[in-house]
């Protein structure tokens, strides 16, 4: 997988393009807005980290040229500012993450990860239930045409369930699937996740199957 | 000043130094004093120029009718034949009179005859007007003096040395008329309109020394309220129009400010770019000491350096949005930022931000949209930082409930519930007391209260604290809202 960082600190690049490159992903760097921009746009990646505070053209202009081009790859922002409303405007671009200088680097891999295509291992890149929508080429989904924002780990969620419409998906399986790279985490972080599905899509969408685990359906068929 | 000034003179000065409009009542009385006083010079000249126009003719004529009346007596001595026709040199002590004396040789006079109205006293000479008069080089003729006549009233006399035929010896004639019978009519009237000219004047002085004082000094009150207006910033610079005198004050008083403004803007820059410049290293640092041998002294001061810039960062922040409102053409209430999108907005965010350490089901409760009368930024720094600490602390649950202005105070309220352990009474107590200090106690530890309270006094907000519903804390934003 490709991974594009744009970050005009040498040191920092290295840090970045290194750990990166240990979890084994192909990595370009630039060093200045331009560079970074002219590369976002002719070649192909699956994520792209993106300092704000770059020479030549700043962060937030090459995400909205990216944007404005139609590449449509998550973006990972890294910067040094960390005013809320600067955060809320860089999302507001179309940015994906916001990841707040200084980091963690095991904190910025995971958010990579989380964050990486996500149409990856699927052949279709729309799925549709009912009027509930995922386009995994953009990432984009959409309850009867009304956009839904998602947060990565919320849309693996969505994204494992509607896969399996109509049948139980168990916690457990949930969970293997979800976290399977990370962490050991607490099976009953999926019930939090799924509260927020349904507060997002809609409650009547992911039915509790009680002992087994969850299903989705369309409503209009439960009728 | 080195010592308390003495005395009614250094009280005096003292006053003068300290008060404009005590400069401007010593000015002008002083002035009018000089023009009384002038003034009754000059009336003094008047008057002296206008008897001698009135007397003088008269004691001429009546000196002449004397020297024509005078003859030898029965003993050859000097005697009047006839006595002048006005019959106020008859009446005793009327201000007219006249004397005939023999001047003798060693320079006395024998007084021989005396006008009826001095009664029984004589005219005094001195012995310099003698002299004058009796130097036999003195030229002839008639002289005019001013001299005492009887009690020392003053009189306009002529003076004349004649010899009379067949009489022996050298005859002074006096004929005098004392101002007062000229005046005496008038003389009431004359103080009495003095009076009201000096009672006038001072009255002039008083209305002019007020007027002075109200007009003259009106554009330093208004200096003085412009600058007020700077200080609680409801303006910029020295907007209004001041006359030539003020206006170079009000020009280097701008540009002090400007100056002023220029040096904090400059300083804070500083601060800024230097907190900011620290933030990569600092990241660089941070991620070398977690790949290499995991060096705990390291690493904390790599987190010490970060919550250090953190803060400094944060309290800028607050300074420069206090500062810029304070510069702000528009008054605060100008803004009206609507809450519910941003809390959504605020919301997703923060999932996003917890979104690979751990699920929070975050959920906002809103009946209507409200609309907060301040900065979209400043919402959003302080609601952020209530939502954040929730979801640290939470432990799957954070509640944000947006209420409605009561109709009473115009407050809207944002609530900030999480399911977490919560604080303490202790902690509670201490929160709620103490301007939410908790924070100062473990740097990078706390709730990042105190800034978040500094953005919430600036709004003459409320920041409340309770236990919740969930368990946890309950934290209430009370926040000015429109109508």
């Amino acid at each position: 997988m490709r991974v594009l960082v744009v970050e005009d600190d040498k040191n920092l690049r290295e840090q970045l393009s290194g750990a990166l490159t240990d979890a084994g992903y192909t990595v370009d760097t630039a060093d200045n807005g331009e560079d970074g921009q002219f590369l976002g746009e002719t070649e192909p990646y699956d994520l792209a980290i993106l300092d704000l505070g770059l020479p030549k053209i700043d962060g937030l202009s090459v995400l909205k040229a990216w944007r404005k081009d139609g590449r449509s790859m998550p973006v990972l922002i890294l910067s040094a500012r960390d005013r809320w409303s600067e955060k809320v405007e860089g999302l507001d671009l179309g940015a994906n993450d916001y990841v707040t200088k200084p980091f963690h680097m095991a904190e910025l891999l995971a958010r990579v990860r989380a964050n990486v295509r996500r149409q990856t291992d699927h052949q279709s890149s729309v799925l549709e239930v009912g009027d509930l929508r995922l386009n995994a080429a953009t990432g984009q989904v959409t309850v009867n045409g009304a956009p839904i924002k998602l947060t990565a780990y919320q849309y693996k969620v969505l994204d494992y369930l509607m896969h399996h419409a109509g049948r139980i998906v168990s916690r457990t399986e949930l969970t293997e699937k979800i976290y399977s790279q990370d962490h050991e985490r607490d099976s009953n972080t999926i019930e939090v996740f799924v509260g927020i599905l349904r507060r997002k899509i809609g409650s009547n969408r992911i039915l509790t199957e009680k002992g087994l685990g969850y299903r989705l359906v369309d409503p209009a068929e439960q009728q | 000043m080195s010592q308390a000034p003495t005395g009614i003179l250094g009280r005096f000065r003292g006053l003068i130094r300290r008060s404009l409009a005590a400069r401007l009542v010593t000015i002008a009385t002083v002035s009018v004093l000089g023009l009384v006083i002038m003034g009754w010079i000059a009336h003094a000249q008047f008057n002296r120029q206008l008897l001698r126009l009135l007397i003088d003719p008269e004691i001429q004529s009546v000196a002449d009718n004397l020297i024509g009346n005078s003859g030898p007596g029965l003993e050859g001595e000097l005697a009047l034949q006839d006595l002048p026709y006005d019959p106020r040199y008859l009446q005793p002590l009327s201000g007219r009179y006249f004397q005939i004396a023999r001047i003798r040789d060693d320079g006395q006079i024998d007084v021989q005859v005396i006008s009826p109205s001095l009664f029984d006293v004589t005219i005094p000479l001195d012995k310099k007007i003698r002299d004058q008069l009796f130097d036999p080089d003195a030229p002839r003729g008639p002289r005019f003096l001013d001299m005492p006549g009887p009690d020392d009233e003053p009189l306009r006399v002529i003076a004349r040395v004649e010899q009379i035929p067949q009489v022996e010896g050298r005859y002074l004639y006096l004929v005098g008329v004392a101002p007062r019978a000229i005046l005496a009519p008038a003389a009431n009237l004359v103080g009495l309109a003095f009076a009201v000219f000096v009672a006038f004047c001072a009255l002039m002085v008083a209305a002019v020394t007020l007027l002075q004082i109200r007009v003259g000094l009106e554009p330093l009150h208004a200096l003085q309220r412009d600058i007020a207006d700077v200080r609680r910033g409801d303006s910029e610079k020295l907007q209004g129009e001041y006359p030539a005198e003020i206006q170079p004050v009000t020009q280097e008083l701008n540009a002090l400010l400007d100056h002023n403004r220029e040096v904090v803007e400059r300083a804070r820059r500083h601060v800024g770019n230097l907190a900011h410049a620290l933030k990569t290293p600092i990241a660089v640092l941070k991620n070398a000491a977690a790949s290499g041998t995991s060096d705990d002294v390291l690493r904390q001061s790599v987190d010490e350096m970060e919550a250090f810039v953190e803060r400094q960062l944060r309290r800028a922040r607050v300074a420069a949005r206090a500062e810029a409102r304070a510069g702000a053409q528009a008054p605060t209430i100008a803004y009206r930022t609507p809450v519910l999108q941003n809390l959504q907005d605020l919301v997703f965010m923060m999932e996003q931000k917890y979104d690979h350490t751990k699920a929070v089901d975050i959920s906002i409760e809103a009946e209507a949209d409200v609309t907060f009368r301040g900065e979209r930024e400043d919402l959003l720094e302080m609601v952020a930082n209530l939502i954040d600490n929730a979801c640290k602390y939470g432990r799957s649950q954070v509640i944000v409930r947006l209420l409605p202005p009561f109709e009473s105070d115009g407050m809207m309220e944002v609530v900030v519930e999480d399911d977490g352990p919560g604080l303490s009474e202790e902690e509670l107590a201490r929160a709620m007391a103490r301007g939410a200090r908790l924070d100062e106690a473990a740097p990078g530890q706390g709730l990042g209260l105190s800034i978040l309270k500094e953005t919430v006094d600036l709004y003459a907000g409320e920041l409340l604290f309770e236990r919740g519903e969930l368990g946890g804390l309950k934290a209430r934003l009370r926040l000015p809202a429109t109508d």
